[in-house]
């Protein structure tokens, strides 16, 4: 007897697809489970790809046009004075000079109530002159910045940011706080910019204080010129400023890259996107069991077909393929399902939040693969339950 | 005189306990093309265990089994799937429609599972629908029809891919004695020279409409002629 052809794969394909499609509210059903775990999955990755992308928007622009000089070590602290060399250069914006003290080692604490008798709150110590705040991009929410007057009548005075303002309770400008010990008056309240780590949770004086800083210990360090420039201009100007700064040995000023708080913030933003991938895939988890199971059911309800198929003429690998496809082919479906929903919600997401939506296009494919990858691995056993059918006693029972 | 299409000789079944139970003992038939067999007998005798072996759903414990001549008992699984594909068409009392297919798609399944081209495919489903009355539907769902039409598109699809063997289980148990009366008809008429029809039945209508019946009693098998 000549051997029959067997089914070929396009069949087993077709006929899949009929029993998906003939069966829409079942299969969509099933389908829906999946959709929920990529969706999940790709809607996390969706919107934290947009979340850092709005973050290095923010800090790429400030470092664009931001300049820092250090001032040399071993040479006298400049006066004030000196920065109107660096405003006058071309496309300089606004500087100011900038000391900053050893982090870690400087405590302040409120005199309200519920602060006073409570444990120092740890802070970052600055000295800043008043132009300095426009070179950093800093404005005050409440309150005011400190001028030059204050600084050459030696006024015991302060701006805190709002990090700094809360953890030592400062609600109104004008309350007194204590910084090492010593009173200080706080007359405005900024909020520190993306990316400048060095004025986050911080107390800044006037500049005053860093240069008449007499101590055999000093409490800040060498001064640091802050440059805001027009865009483009930031290498130019650092060229320019060294001379205008410290002609006789321009090559002394170190120039210094802005603290990279991304870094910190890439951190953790990935154990925060950790933390959702591994829910995402849980979800996903439980949409792989819920096909699974589905395709289970529909095997043991569909035993007279599978019995028919095989008395006619259908291999075991014929009845295992056609559920296996089933199966992936409702993945598949829940995966593109999902990662539209996801998509969506990215959007929706980036557009409440006024963020340039970031979506990787590896990851319009990767939904519906991950889908079709999970629905077809969830089929698995199914599809080797169906091909164990008996067709005389499916056929039989029923 | 015609050749035997199906030939069995001292075929046994014993299912293995405990208890051990002897489904058939040393029965044998032969059955010619053209020729339409009732096959007869209480619950319990062995008629179903007969039709599995016969239809190559099951092995014979021991005897030999020829189809179309060639003995048939010891081949493989892949084998006889592939020989049940080729030469024998099956009728079952529950139609066994795949229900979210149409009447052609459900006719074609034979086809489809031997890898027929598929241009050819539809035609020969639809000739078939047209050989049992029912051209006029060939996009219906099952659901959509009458228990006597749904056995009848199982006819079609039983002899879509021109078998040899026609083995057919209570293939009247479900239907009026109108619609019998058609099936039957419809069965005699497919028991032509080249094709052999074996009926398993309770209906004295269908016995009465055989060549010939045979009695399973007790796993054995006893011919008779009908009136």
């Amino acid at each position: 007897m000549a051997a029959a052809a067997r089914t070929s794969p396009r069949d087993v394909f077709t006929q899949a697809w009929h029993a998906a499609v003939g069966r829409r509210g079942r299969s969509l059903l099933t389908a829906a489970g999946v959709g929920l775990g990529v969706a999940a999955t790709v809607a996390t990755l969706a919107v934290t790809a947009t979340a850092s992308g709005a973050i290095s928007d923010k800090f790429d622009a400030t470092r664009a046009t931001s300049l820092t000089l250090r001032w040399p070590e071993r040479v006298s602290r400049p006066e004030p004075g000196v920065i109107m060399n660096v405003t006058r250069l071309n496309g300089v914006e606004a500087a100011g000079l900038i000391c900053e003290a050893a982090r870690d080692e400087h405590r302040a604490t409120a005199v309200t109530p519920q602060h006073a008798t409570g444990v120092p709150t740890r802070i970052g110590l600055l000295a800043a002159q008043p132009s300095a705040f426009s070179a950093l991009r800093v404005a005050p929410v409440s309150g005011r910045f400190f001028d030059d007057g204050h600084g050459t009548r030696a006024e015991q005075v302060v701006v805190v940011d709002t990090v700094a303002a809360q953890a030592l309770g400062v609600s109104q400008p004008g309350q007194l706080i204590y910084v090492d010990g010593a009173p200080v008056s706080v007359i405005g309240v900024y909020e520190a910019p993306v990316g400048e780590a060095r004025m986050t949770a911080a107390v800044i004086m006037p500049y005053q204080r860093c240069l008449h800083d007499s101590r055999e210990q000093p409490l800040f360090g060498q001064p640091m010129v802050v440059v805001r420039t027009a865009l483009g201009a930031a290498d130019q100007v650092a060229g320019e400023a060294r001379l205008a700064l410290y002609p006789a040995d321009p090559g002394a000023l170190e120039a210094l890259v802005p603290p990279d708080l991304r870094t910190f913030r890439e951190g953790v933003e990935e154990d925060t996107r950790a933390l959702f991938l591994g829910l995402a895939l849980v979800s996903l988890i439980i949409g792989a069991l819920g096909v699974s199971n589905a395709t289970l059911v529909s095997v043991l309800e569909r035993r007279p077909e599978i019995g028919l198929r095989r008395a006619i003429g259908a291999s075991r690998a014929a009845v295992a393929g056609q559920f296996l496809v089933e199966s992936g082919l409702l993945g598949l479906a829940g995966g593109i399902l999902g990662t539209v929903v996801a998509v969506d919600a990215a959007v929706a997401v980036a557009l409440v939040k006024q963020w340039l939506v970031v979506l990787d296009p590896a990851l319009l494919g990767g939904g519906p693969l991950l889908g079709l990858l999970v629905g077809t691995a969830a089929g698995a056993y199914p599809a080797w339950k169906a091909s164990r059918v008996e067709p005389a006693a499916s056929l039989r029972a029923s | 005189m015609a050749e035997p299409v199906l030939e069995a000789v001292g075929l046994s079944r014993v299912f293995a306990g405990p208890p051990e139970v002897h489904a058939l003992r040393d029965a044998s038939l032969s059955v010619k093309g053209g020729e339409m067999v009732a096959v007869v007998g209480a619950s319990g005798s062995g008629k179903s265990t007969l039709l599995n072996i016969l239809g190559l759903l099951d092995k014979p414990t021991s005897g030999v089994l020829r189809l179309g001549g060639r003995d048939v008992t010891t081949l493989t699984e892949r084998e006889r799937t592939r020989a049940r594909a080729r030469a024998i068409g099956f009728v079952f009392q529950a139609f066994h429609l795949v229900p979210h297919l149409d009447c052609v798609r459900n006719v074609m399944l034979p086809l489809v599972h031997q890898g027929v081209p598929r241009d050819v495919r539809g035609h020969r489903a639809e000739a078939a629908l047209g050989r049992v009355g029912l051209a006029h539907r060939l996009t219906a769902r099952p659901g959509t029809l009458s228990g006597g039409e749904q056995q009848r598109v199982a006819v079609a699809r039983a002899i879509v891919h021109d078998p040899t063997l026609l083995l057919c289980d209570e293939p009247t148990g479900n239907l009026d004695s109108e619609n019998t009366a058609t099936v039957l008809e419809l069965l005699r008429e497919l028991a032509t020279p080249g094709r052999a029809v074996v009926v398993i039945t309770h209906d004295q209508q269908v016995r009465d409409a055989a060549d010939r019946w045979v009695e399973v009693r007790d796993g054995r098998c006893g011919s008779h002629q009908s009136a």
